[in-house]
């Protein structure tokens, strides 16, 4: 009888499948404890990207509420069409405006909501708007594994409420447009009414800015006796806000070491021997110079027509500041101490006002002078070239902002502005299309708006700080003047 | 003989691979955990340097100091606002919001490995002083020239970890941040 082997199975062969199960597991589970390290860390990131993308809806909610605010300048009925409520004066006003899905990781919704409120004036009684805008993005991730960590302290306290990038959980921010949980940023933006901001330094020009010789620029504070005498300049009391910019290449601008008590600005480059600049050096300025449009009056006084070499003095009469006298005149030429052209007031001790418009030029010579009295506010607009010498402009309400010279853009090409001699000169000089020259021992008080500057003088240009709160009527656009990001 | 053979070999290959997963999951916890550190660190910094009115870098740059309004009425003790911003006031065309003599100072700089932001209300005396970030070697901030943009250089050590000793060099983040006070005030 044959006899056949009998495989019998070793109790210990079946080991090796439940060991490598179990091998397995371990391995799983230290994966699985890497992952559930990792994964917060990972969401924390998306969040982070969340954060971000959440600010630039806001900013770009922020720009389009400026955008709007400049449109309502031009077309108030229509420009608020978009916000609730539409019309042009009930503030505040609301927006949600439609701001693109993106495509990526993580998110890829963002949510805008904007506010406007006129709530806040300044000392003219003028509103500036409050722009809020509030950027919200969905966090990618529904629960809260992606919250960021507690952070701590130097003393090892922590806390959440120190957390950078709050998320929201509960409360939707956006009516249903987007999913919680939520990042949300807030930026607070205070836009200026137009013509607020024109004169912010002592000089502001279109091309280049050169300064020669002894040369220099401060600034004084006529409202305040600490930083200046009697309302006037002190050298004394000279500040440091005698800030010059460009609005172009700063290598274009050459400053010769000349003392400059304020920041020097330009859009690219450096100006050049800038060692005498006390303050900041900036290449990234940008100033708003708007045209200076030619009067459009049809009702003033006719007579005089001219001022042209007079045999006996000329007064030219203000009115209230409610009914401001205006003139025409085709130009304004003087050249003898006897025969001034005076700008007086309409009542004894009364504050008056008075526009002047010239078609041609103002030439200033000799012993000719133009004699402002006090109380007097004037404005000159002036077509052609302007040149003061000898006597000047004697400004005896000696206020900057009593004076301002607006030099016409005109329709090709540029005009000069020319101011030499030993008087000083008092005022504001809003004259983006001339170029300004001054040479001499006098000062010029006040601030200039020009094409360009070369500036020689002796006796300096002393911005007067007080303008700051003295508006240029003829501005068309509102600006940003702070940018605040909420975080409460 | 052939079971202890193949026995071997897959525990060889086992032990092979929770090493690999081991080291692999330690790689990708620090790289997620660093770039969270990276990440944060620079939304702290990019957030105060928006708001600034004053920046200054000393010389070196591995301090970066920020002077801002105090834009808040009320704040914890922590130094965190608890409430909205205060209304600003129009003084000499310009927006100021709370005290113009009592502003609020920030500072970053690097305290052994940690980036601290110490920050410094006037108004109340409180400083506080928060780690922002850990595993930082180095902090620099220099402004590009003539600008009102901030370059943020921040470099991270590698996370030392026990038995592993040939590491890698650290990371370094940079960004550019507009200080938008700076720009508009």
């Amino acid at each position: 009888m044959a006899s056949r082997a009998v495989f019998t199975p070793s109790p210990a062969t079946g080991s090796i499948l439940p060991m490598t199960m179990m091998s397995l597991a371990v391995l799983a589970m230290v994966a699985a404890a890497a992952l559930y390290r990792v994964q917060p860390h990972v969401a924390s990131t998306y969040h982070s990207a969340s954060w971000n993308d959440a600010l630039n809806s806001a900013e770009a909610g922020a720009d389009l509420a400026l955008n709007t605010l400049n449109g309502a300048l031009t077309a108030p009925t229509t420009a608020w069409a978009a916000w609730t409520p539409g019309d042009a004066t009930t503030f505040p006003k609301t927006w949600v405006p439609a701001i693109a899905p993106h495509i990526g990781d993580g998110n890829n919704k963002v949510y805008c909501k904007l506010t406007v409120d006129n709530a806040i004036v300044d000392v003219n009684g003028q509103p500036w708007m409050r722009v809020r805008a509030l950027g919200v993005a969905e966090l990618p991730i529904a629960s809260r594994n992606g919250i960021e960590s507690a952070l701590s302290d130097t003393t090892g306290h922590k806390s959440f409420r120190a957390i950078l990038r709050r998320e929201r959980f509960t409360g939707d921010l956006t009516a249903g447009a987007l999913h919680l949980p939520q990042a949300f940023r807030t930026i607070e933006a205070m836009a200026a009414p137009p013509g607020t901001r024109s004169y912010r330094r002592a000089l502001t020009v279109q091309n280049a800015i050169v300064l020669t010789g002894s040369a220099y620029a401060d600034s004084f504070d006529s409202s305040d006796s600490a930083k200046s005498t009697a309302s006037e300049y002190d050298a004394a009391k000279s500040q440091a806000n005698g800030s010059i910019g460009s609005n172009s290449d700063g290598n274009a601008s050459d400053l010769h070491g000349c003392l400059v008590k304020g920041d020097s600005s330009s859009t690219g480059g450096a100006m050049q021997n800038a060692g005498g600049v006390t303050g900041k050096s900036y290449n990234n300025f940008s100033a708003d110079l708007p045209e200076i449009a030619v009067p459009t009056w049809t009702s003033f006084n006719f007579t005089p027509s001219a001022v042209t070499n007079p045999t006996a003095p000329v007064t030219l009469v203000g009115g209230p500041i409610n009914s401001p006298q205006l003139y025409r005149l085709a130009d304004i030429t003087l050249s003898d101490a006897a025969f001034p052209l005076i700008l007086d007031t309409h009542s004894a001790g009364q504050e008056s006002y008075l526009k002047i418009w010239v078609t041609g030029r103002i030439t200033v010579s000799g012993t000719g002078h133009i004699e402002q009295k006090p109380g007097v506010h004037v404005q000159i607009f002036v077509e052609d070239n302007v040149a003061f010498s000898g006597g000047g402009y004697i400004n005896q309400t000696h206020a900057a902002a009593s004076l301002e010279i607006f030099g016409v853009t005109p329709s090709s090409g540029s005009r000069n502005a020319a101011y030499s001699g030993s008087s000083d000169f008092i005022g504001i000089l809003h004259a983006p299309a001339f170029d300004l020259v001054t040479s001499g021992s006098g000062k010029f008080i006040g601030a200039a708006i020009a094409r360009s500057a070369n500036l020689s003088s002796s006796g300096g240009l002393h911005f007067d700080e007080e303008l700051r709160n003295h508006p240029f009527k003829g501005a068309t656009l509102y600006q940003y003047a702070s940018w605040l990001e909420d975080l409460h | 003989m052939v079971g202890v053979t193949a026995a071997s070999t897959i525990f060889a290959i086992i032990l092979t691979s929770g090493v690999a997963i081991y080291r692999s999951c330690l790689a990708a916890d620090d790289y997620s955990y660093q770039t969270n550190e990276q990440m944060r660190s620079l939304d702290y910094v990019s957030r105060d340097l928006r708001n600034a009115t004053a920046v200054t870098t000393p010389s070196g740059g591995s301090t970066l100091t920020l002077t801002m309004p105090d834009y808040y009425p009320t704040r914890d003790p922590a130094g965190i606002p608890t409430s909205a911003p205060s209304d600003p006031v129009i003084v000499d065309g310009a927006p100021v919001y709370g005290d113009a003599t009592q502003p609020v100072t920030v500072d970053y700089y690097v305290s052994g490995a940690d980036l601290i932001r110490q920050q410094y209300v006037a108004a109340s005396a409180q400083t506080t002083r928060l780690i922002i970030a850990s595993e930082v070697s180095t902090f620099t901030v220099s402004f590009l020239p003539f600008s009102t943009v901030a370059k943020i250089s921040i470099a991270f050590a590698p996370r030392p970890h026990p038995g592993i000793t040939a590491l890698r060099p650290g990371s370094t983040i940079t960004a550019t941040v507009a200080a938008r006070m700076l720009r508009v005030q």
